[in-house]
């Protein structure tokens, strides 16, 4: 989680100049300003992974009266509880739950429930196997969590270990200890909120009969594994895209878009015919079909919709709304209106207008090293000539 | 010592005693049983055991000399044949369908190797027991027990072959037999019966046969009547006429009949032509033969010749030398022609090729001259366009000129209108004022009633006032009892928001940005203070006007909260009066402390 008073690894001068709405590099530290999805609500930014503290803050806790009698070869059954910490108004989903018991494998836990309102917390009960071996336990506990805005959605995975000493000698003692040592809302804390005894009257509970909170840390190879981020086919599968992936426009002539990530208050990038921001239009790319020599075809081009295509960095993908009339190709598969929402991989071509393919289309490249996505390079098809 | 074998002395019998001459004799004799015969040995009239390949030594003047002392005994030897015999015998028996049928039984029965003693039971004269009285004394005992009640379940069709019928009487016999010569050493072994044709086997195999002998005869008719069929499918008749045609106008058979009765038809068969064909074959085969046969008489005088001479090599070669010549004679024909062809070839070239240069020369020369052509008439032609667009854009220009001035002269006509109405309709109300004056002066006494209508609305804004009041103050209670109600789950920044008469909405927004922009606990209650005041000051009642508050920029604030002592500069914006600088990248122009570009992330100062 984030440290307090630097959330998200962010310095306080990021969100100073955050503030003003077109501002793009902080003036302070000349870091690119990567808004949260939902800025508008919960003012946030986020680092390269993604997460915004504000809007993205689950607790895990392990509920009051916990443990209450093991014998040997029985079963535990943890009560934990979910909190959503987030001090704006935003909701959390808990999509998924995984319990690993040691080295064994990952056991899916169904849940009954998914929203998480803001200072809202749901509780869920999951159960160990037998406890017979004696010695320490480990157990996994690991949730995937997903906020949306609008029809997007960040999903993030946040693990918690959990170690369970068991001990034998003529009686069995259950010994827990919690171990906080991802990095915590506060100071690295221990705590051993429970011990049991099973032999005599020796059983001992939570004291105080107050809820142990569990560190949570972000389950960054998890997310890439499992599919909750990056993708989970194609060349890069298992790669996960940065949020602050820079993009590289190629074939747009002189006056093409300049590289970097993306910076927009709303963190999404506008293409489509209308005129760029900086020429008093709404889109971040203007898209128009010209011919070999670079003259603009007005007919095609009126085709294309003003705002055509929406191309943001979502769940550590690229992804793309497609918002024009006529649609448009992500590779096979054509999206529009009902199917609006597209996936866009390492070498997909997005075709703008499905009718004539040929007019216009956008080639994505990503560069990825050690799993991770920096830069993706977007070439326009067929290429305006630089003097152009 | 010799061995004397004991056994049965007819094969008939089935058990004999020895005779006792034989055992008593002056010399000792020997005796030995078969293996497949049992010998039962009795001293002074009791059974003393029986022995099965046994060997007996006996008489001898020992013998005599111990009888003589000790006293003598007597003793008996009876000798049972232990194997199976077979016995025959007929019984009639009633079936089901009521009808006697015949049957020959076949017994097989043998001596109980256990008890072999008891056959002593069946021997009537004490001498020997036959085969024969042995069986019978269990046929009558069977007859009715086992074979009649046997039979009577099944009809006289259902016999033959009935294994189950065969193996009920036989377990039964057994039983019958065990019953009555089981204490008597005689046992069943195996039991089956043969049974005779009865008459209605006979009925069926006679319906049988006939059965047969139709199919038979139905099947050769089937046969004689497909031959027939085929012979009258494949059989042409040729009807050879002695008369006119329409003699052979035939109506019915006996028109027929007349006919061949006259002889004025007759009937060919054509089968002859087949035969002809066939006749005709042998005769080319023949012919083949021959030929083949003087081919080879032929080739043997031709080599008798040469032998006898005639040298045909010289001949060969004569003829090969021929065909040489003719040969050579016909290549260099074919060459003179070849060449001839060549020649023909190049001239014919040499001429297309000067006639495509002068076509290609002329194509050229009158390519040039038409597009000289081309290119002047366009010109042409643009330069009308331009003439006839030039004459065009200046009419356009004149009407719309026209037009304008129109336009012009009608809005000053309807200005003047409206001024007109303006100040006709401003003396009509100045006249109605002035009547009304004089009615209100006129109407003296009305004054009274207009002071009371004064006071009434004094009275009632007094009303409203004090309403508005305890409206405000009732707000102001709930807004105490709201805040008291939220404080239970307000952390403390939302509280002192709350105290200091914030909605708890912006104490929510103040919240989330002091925490966003703090470093510590303590930078954000500070923050959140001077916040507080802000808000106070811009009068922030709803989260909506916190967060433009915030948009427009919250400079003191910030610059205490973000830690930096007095980084100021706030969010980028430069605050009126404070120094900028322009970025010479993109133009933008940022506060002179900004260090970079906030619109394009140029480094501004170092």
């Amino acid at each position: 989680m984030a440290a307090g008073g630097n959330p998200g690894g962010i310095s306080p001068c990021c969100y100073q100049h955050a503030v003003t709405a077109d501002a793009v590099f902080c003036g302070e530290c000349g870091k690119p300003l990567l808004r949260c999805m939902a800025f508008q609500e919960c003012g946030g930014l986020v680092g390269d992974d993604g997460c915004c503290s504000v809007c993205v803050k689950p607790q895990l806790f392990l509920d009051k009266d916990a443990v209450t009698e093991v014998k040997t070869g029985g079963v535990l059954v943890l009560p934990l509880v979910f909190y959503n910490a987030s001090s704006v108004a935003r909701p959390l989903f808990i999509t998924d739950l995984w319990v690993r018991e040691g080295d064994g494998p990952r056991r899916r836990v169904e849940l009954p429930w998914k929203r998480l309102d803001a200072g809202g917390s749901n509780r869920v009960n999951i159960q160990t196997g037998a406890l017979e071996r004696q010695g320490r336990h480990g157990i996994e506990i690991t949730f995937a969590a997903a906020t949306n805005y609008y029809m997007r959605e960040e999903r993030f995975a946040f693990t918690s270990l959990l170690g369970l000493e068991v001990e034998q000698g003529g009686s069995l003692v259950i010994n827990q200890t919690i171990n906080t040592t991802g990095a915590g809302t506060g100071s690295d804390t221990v705590y051993a909120p429970i011990r049991l005894e099973t032999m005599g009257d020796a059983v001992k509970k939570t004291p105080g009969g107050k809820a142990a909170e569990l560190a949570l840390q972000r389950a960054d190879a998890f997310e890439a594994s499992s599919g909750v981020r990056g993708y989970t086919d194609g060349p890069l599968k298992g790669a996960v895209v940065g949020r602050g992936a820079r993009i590289v426009w190629k074939g747009f002539g002189a006056d093409g878009p300049a590289a970097g990530p993306i910076t927009t208050q709303d963190s999404m990038l506008g293409l489509g015919r209308a005129k760029t921001v900086s020429n008093g239009g709404e889109n971040q790319v203007q898209l128009l079909v010209t011919d070999a020599a670079g003259v603009i075809d007005e007919q095609l081009s009126q085709a294309i919709s003003r705002r055509h295509l929406e191309l943001f960095i979502q769940s550590g993908r690229l992804s793309a709304r497609v918002t024009g009339a006529a649609g448009a190709l992500v590779g096979e598969h054509r999206h529009g209106a009902d199917d609006a929402l597209a996936e866009i991989g390492h070498g997909d071509v997005v075709k703008i207008l499905p009718k004539y393919p040929e007019a216009l289309a956008l080639q994505v490249r990503m560069r990825a090293a050690h799993g991770f996505i920096d830069e993706i390079t977007i070439t326009r098809l067929p290429a305006i000539p630089e003097g152009g | 010592m010799k061995t004397e074998q004991l056994v049965v002395s007819d094969p008939r019998l089935l058990a004999e005693f020895v005779a006792p001459g034989e055992l008593k004799t002056f010399f000792e004799k020997r005796f030995e049983v078969p293996p497949d015969h049992i010998g039962l040995l009795m001293r002074n009239g009791q059974f003393v055991q029986s022995y099965r390949g046994a060997h007996f030594s006996m008489g001898g003047i020992v013998h005599q000399i111990k009888g003589l002392i000790g006293g003598s005994t007597s003793i008996s030897l009876m000798i049972a044949d232990l194997k199976t015999f077979q016995h025959f015998y007929d019984v009639v028996a009633r079936t089901k369908d009521k009808l006697d049928i015949t049957g020959t039984v076949v017994l097989d029965l043998q001596i109980n190797p256990e008890k072999p003693q008891n056959i002593l039971g069946m021997m009537q004269q004490r001498r020997s027991l036959s085969k024969e009285d042995a069986a019978l004394r269990i046929k009558s005992h069977a007859w009715e027990r086992v074979f009649e009640a046997a039979v009577s379940r099944v009809n006289a069709n259902e016999v033959r072959g009935n294994k189950g019928l065969q193996d009920m009487m036989q377990a039964d016999l057994m039983k019958e037999c065990e019953r009555v010569a089981g204490d008597l050493g005689l046992m069943v072994r195996a039991a089956s019966v043969s049974w005779a044709i009865n008459e209605v086997e006979k009925q069926e195999a006679i319906r049988a046969a006939a059965e047969r002998e139709t199919s038979r005869l139905e099947f050769e008719f089937t046969r004689l009547k497909r031959d027939m069929e085929r012979e009258h499918e494949t059989t042409l008749i040729k009807i050879d006429n002695k008369v006119a045609l329409d003699k052979l106008d035939i109506n019915n058979e006996d028109d027929l009949r007349r006919l061949v009765l006259n002889n004025e038809i007759e009937f060919n068969d054509a089968r002859e032509t087949g035969t002809r064909i066939a006749e005709m074959k042998v005769l080319a085969h023949e012919i083949e033969m021959l030929k083949v046969e003087r081919l080879g008489k032929f080739e043997g005088e031709i080599q008798q010749a040469t032998h006898d001479g005639v040298d045909l090599k010289v001949i060969h070669e004569r003829k090969r030398l021929l065909e040489r010549n003719t040969e050579t004679l016909d290549r260099e024909h074919t060459l003179k022609l070849r060449a001839l062809e060549r020649e023909y070839d190049r001239e014919t070239r040499t001429l297309d090729r000067e006639e495509n240069r002068e076509t290609a020369k002329y194509d050229r020369d009158y390519g040039r001259e038409t597009r000289g052509l081309d290119r002047k008439e366009t010109r042409d032609n643009k330069l009308e366009d331009q003439d006839d667009e030039w004459e065009r854009r200046t009419k356009e220009l004149n009407v719309a000129a026209k037009e304008r001035d129109h336009g012009h002269e009608t809005r000053k006509k309807e200005v003047d209108v409206v001024e007109k109405e303006e100040y006709s309709r401003m003396d009509r109300q100045r006249e109605a004022d002035k009547v009304a004056l004089e009615k209100l002066k006129g109407l003296a006494g009305l004054e009274a009633e207009q002071e009371r209508e004064r006071l009434k609305r004094r009275i009632d804004e007094a009303d409203a006032t004090h309403r508005r009041d305890m409206d405000q103050r009732k707000l102001e209670a709930q807004r105490e009892a709201d805040r008291l109600v939220l404080g239970a789950k307000m952390t403390p920044e939302q509280i002192l928001a709350t105290n200091a008469g914030l909605s708890p909405a912006v104490a929510k927004v103040l919240e989330e940005q002091a925490k966003a922009l703090a470093t510590d606990k303590t930078a954000q209650m500070d923050l959140m203070r001077q916040m507080v005041e802000q808000a106070n000051r811009q009068a922030v009642r709803s989260e909506e006007q916190a967060r433009a508050m915030f948009q427009s920029g919250m400079t003191g604030a910030v610059g205490v909260a973000a830690g930096a002592g007095g980084k100021g500069g706030g969010n980028g914006n430069p605050a009126p009066g404070e120094a900028t600088v322009e970025c010479p990248k993109c133009t933008r122009v940022n506060p002179a402390k900004a260090k970079f570009c906030i619109g394009c992330g140029e480094q501004l100062r170092r």
